[in-house]
């Protein structure tokens, strides 16, 4: 397979940052009962993983192992800080509504982590990829679950009312909580099944062949 | 050691890169910071942008030897509204969740007295967390009231140790209280400010 499209496929689906890492809960238990709040810190991880991912792979070999946390750390600070600048500047209202989630994105596990497992030993170029493959991991199930928290509990969807029956409580922590155990669930079941169907196919190939070979 | 074998040494190394990547990056901030920066005039017209959907005429009122500190809110600033004739404070509500409440609060005026709260913005909420779930419907719920003075004197008393009522229906309790002492004190300025013989 392709490694750029393995490197996309892992942060996307099989290494899903969010789903199957269960990595940055922080924000997404925060975020996620507004589906703008959960779709506008996807898009600011996105673009701070990549650069970061970027940055960090292009100095590894510049940056001492003994030290390499601390210069990672400086170097995600300084990108969330650029993008709080940029954001309070042109977007005050996503700015607004992130509040102190987006401070604490300098300490997001899914950026610390990336940078410590895969940009401090691959190129510049596959890092790049793999900060937009995951950054978009963790986008895709925050909004999806920012969708379904803010239907159930405010009745409405990006901000437009939909229904007037809301349950209060899919509104606060709490029920983020039960949405998110539940899309872990329920990805987790859907990728079982998909490579429980991948395996029955190489097996059936895998048997194909050896009858192939037996006849011949 | 001596002195050549530390600068060859992986200590050096390190303590020099670390300070290399600290100054490169605090030089990029600095820089950023003189392009990006929000002034005070910049969130001024937001505010009123927000509060008001266009500009309007305001005079600043000087707040200087004036009662300005409350209990449970410090007054920053305050206008007069000229198209109106209504004020608009900006008060720092205490006691929410991770500290202050930033609020601008348009004190409705009728007949020279103090008729009520007409609407509420949210300016600054470092640290409260979850302020994202205080929605504009939920800061107009609460200056919308059918009697907002005296709904805001008596169930939305300064300081409340506990959260409760109205407060908690946001998800954001704590932030709630924050934001309705920053109300009671804009209101309570621009009581004793209109008191004091001004208009």
């Amino acid at each position: 397979m392709n490694k750029y499209k393995k490197i996309t496929l892992d942060g996307l689906i099989f290494q899903n940052p969010t789903l199957m890492l269960v990595l940055g809960t922080c924000p997404t238990l925060g975020l996620i009962s507004s589906a703008t709040s959960a779709a506008g810190m996807g898009l600011t991880v996105v673009v701070i993983l990549t650069l970061s991912n970027m940055i960090i792979s292009a100095l590894k070999k510049l940056i001492p192992n003994e030290v390499r946390i601390p210069c990672y750390l400086v170097v995600i600070a300084t990108l969330v800080t650029f993008a709080r600048m940029l954001l309070e500047k042109f977007v005050p209202d996503l700015y607004d509504s992130l509040g102190g989630f987006l401070a604490l994105i300098v300490v997001n596990c899914i950026i610390l982590g990336r940078a410590e497992a895969f940009a401090n030993k691959h190129t510049v170029l596959e890092s790049a990829v793999d900060g937009i493959a995951n950054g978009l991991g963790f986008t895709c199930a925050l909004t999806v679950m920012g969708i379904v928290c803010e239907f159930l509990g405010s009745g409405s969807v990006f901000g437009l009312h939909i229904m007037d029956f809301a349950i209060g409580m899919f509104a606060t922590p709490a029920g983020s909580f039960i949405i998110y155990g539940l899309s872990i669930a329920l990805f987790t079941y859907i990728i079982n099944l998909f490579e429980q169907k991948k395996r029955v196919k190489e097996n059936k190939l895998a048997r194909e062949n050896l009858l192939d070979k037996e006849a011949a | 050691m001596t002195v050549k074998q530390f600068f060859k040494s992986t200590a050096f190394k390190c303590v020099v890169t670390l300070l290399g990547i600290l100054l490169v990056c605090g030089v990029f901030l600095t820089v950023m910071n003189g392009f990006l920066a929000v002034s005070d005039g910049e969130r001024f017209d937001r505010a009123i942008q927000k509060i008001y959907g266009k500009s309007v005429e305001t005079t600043e009122i000087d707040i200087s030897g004036k009662e300005t500190a409350f209990e449970y809110s410090d007054i920053l600033e305050a206008y007069k509204v000229e198209d109106d004739g209504n004020y608009l404070v900006l008060a720092a509500g205490k006691e929410g969740f991770g500290g202050v409440v930033e609020c601008w609060v348009v004190v409705k005026m009728a007949n020279g007295e103090v008729a009520g709260v007409d609407k509420v913005s949210i300016n600054k909420a470092n640290g409260e967390s979850y302020i994202s779930k205080v929605s504009q419907g939920a800061l107009d719920t609460l200056a919308q009231k059918a009697d907002p003075l005296k709904e805001l004197e008596g169930g939305y008393k300064h300081g409340v140790k506990e959260p409760g009522g109205d407060y908690v229906q946001t998800g954001a309790s704590y932030s709630m209280r924050a934001i309705s002492n920053a109300v009671n004190g804009a209101m309570e300025f621009v009581k004793s400010y209109v008191a004091g013989g001004n208009k």
